[in-house]
């Protein structure tokens, strides 16, 4: 009986978490790029020990045209890779600008990278009356000079991404360098937040039910004992 | 107390304030002769490291030390705000000193304080000194001068701009240049329609209407504002909507922590 209270209690700790985990879905319903988490549930190893487990869902985000030639998006399953101080992160945010020393960068100002590194556009080469391209394929012009073409990584085993601000996500290991995915790039098009909220709305009311019935459960156990110490109770 | 998801809620909840502030100036701008849109940008903030105790552990209250993480993240915060550079409507106003330009590129004016600005708003004046001018009287560069004798001015799709006298001869005044930036994004919007360069949007780069990628000139028209009123009152409804959806997480995260502090009776 005190160890179902235990578990009662620990089941309401872990709903809360998961309060938290949905209360982050929905505060970045609008967030560029952004992929949902979904609430953790306890699963039984192979081994028959318990463990959490943590999952993201990589569904498709819908597009939304900007018209902006550095904004790029992905229709497919690819990541771009942007250089950070701690190696590698791969990132579904395609808002790209351009830095003073003429670096592809995306939003924090991290290098994206090509297949032969950071993206540079040679100064002389904006001087040009040329236009600025990114095909389906990834391959970044100016005019008709390939000046590189991005590093699009395609996503092997994705429980293994852990998650940075910025939209960005750091992989343990194992991850797989492609360009042979499924997958186009679009020019002018940003991917939005693939959160749905309605998805949300009810696996908030589902886990605050669970909790609910957590509680119940601790009242319950509780007012056994009680019980229980009234029957041993000397007069 | 765990104030995590409350807090998440509350940068939910502002990022939201921020979008409509800028849906409503799209809105206030509807009618905003060359106005771009703008588009509010979100991104999430850091994720913090959890443990999670498996609740089946052989013995209660003992926590093993496992692998049994997950990754909370922290809510959202605002990264910018975008301008969305989509051609805006043509409308034909018949007066000889509006020019819209269809395609890329922009107008260069001369500030008062001898800077460049740029603008897609072609509603030209003539001042005192018979230069073309911008509506808040910022001159056109390249400068033109137009002498009273000037009867009518004609502008070509190419940026020629000849000048009829009283006596009937024409001549040429000389060409209206563009200018255009490989990322328009980046350009920093300093109010009267007016565009200043930045690092991000890269330096200018000078050309002929028509060609290279730039637009045409079109005279007796007036680009528009881009703002499409569905497509703000849709947005203005999502983010509504994904505001109370930020405040029922705080209305749920109270009646929880109430149920837990309704636990221990008595």
């Amino acid at each position: 009986m005190i160890k179902g209270i235990f578990l009662a209690g620990r089941s309401l700790d872990s709903k809360f978490k998961n309060i938290e985990v949905i209360g982050n879905n929905l505060a970045n319903v609008n967030s560029t790029g952004y992929k949902k988490a979904i609430p953790f549930n306890e699963i039984i190893s192979g081994l028959g020990e318990s463990k959490v487990r943590q999952a993201t869902n990589y569904g498709q985000g819908s597009l939304v045209i900007t018209g902006n030639p550095l904004d790029m998006s992905i229709n497919g399953d690819a990541f771009f890779s942007v250089q950070t101080q701690n190696g590698i992160e791969f990132t579904r945010n395609g808002r790209f600008k351009m830095s003073q020393d003429g670096f592809l960068v995306n939003e924090q100002g991290l290098p994206v990278l090509g297949k032969n590194g950071p993206i540079n556009f040679n100064g002389e080469l904006l001087k040009k009356d040329q236009i600025f391209v990114v095909t389906k394929a990834g391959e970044v012009k100016i005019g008709d000079f390939v000046v590189d073409t991005l590093l699009i990584t395609s996503l092997d085993s994705s429980n293994n991404f852990i998650r940075k601000d910025g939209t960005n996500f750091n992989a343990g290991e194992g991850y797989n360098l492609t360009g042979d995915g499924d997958y186009e790039i679009l020019q002018g098009y940003l991917e939005e937040s693939n959160v749905n909220p309605i998805e949300e709305m009810t696996a908030m009311i589902k886990i605050h039910n669970e909790y609910d019935s957590a509680s119940k459960m601790v009242n319950f156990l509780d007012q056994s004992l009680e019980k229980a110490i009234e029957i041993g109770k000397v007069y | 107390m765990p104030t995590r998801a409350l807090r998440t809620a509350a940068s939910g909840m502002y990022a939201q304030q921020i979008n409509i502030e800028v849906i409503s100036n799209n809105i206030a701008n509807v009618n905003t002769t060359g106005f771009k849109k703008n588009k509010a940008e979100f991104q999430d903030l850091m994720y913090q490291e959890v443990q999670i105790h498996p609740q089946t552990t052989p013995t209660p209250g003992i926590y093993e030390s496992s692998t049994n993480k997950i990754q909370i993240g922290n809510g959202v915060q605002t990264a910018s705000t975008q301008k969305i550079f989509l051609q805006g409507d043509i409308v034909a106003t018949n007066n000889q000193l509006d020019v819209a330009i269809q395609g890329d590129g922009f107008f260069q004016v001369r500030k008062s304080d001898g800077t460049f600005a740029y603008t897609r708003d072609g509603s030209f004046k003539i001042n005192a000194n018979g230069n073309i001018v911008t509506s808040s009287g910022l001159i056109l560069e390249p400068e033109f001068s137009i002498d009273e004798n000037a009867l009518g001015l004609s502008i070509s799709r190419d940026g020629n701009v000849e000048v009829m006298e009283t006596g009937g001869e024409k001549f040429v005044l000389g060409n209206i240049e563009m200018v255009r930036f490989i990322n328009p994004g980046g350009l920093q919007p300093l109010g009267d329609n007016l565009y200043a360069e930045t690092e991000s949007s890269g330096a200018p780069i000078l050309g002929t209407p028509g060609e290279n990628g730039f637009g045409n000139i079109h005279q007796g028209y007036l680009e528009s504002s881009n703002v499409d009123i569905v497509e703000e009152m849709i947005s203005m409804i999502t983010a509504q909507r994904a505001y109370e959806m930020n405040s029922k997480t705080v209305k749920t995260v109270e009646e929880m922590m109430q149920t837990a502090n309704e636990l221990k009776r008595g």
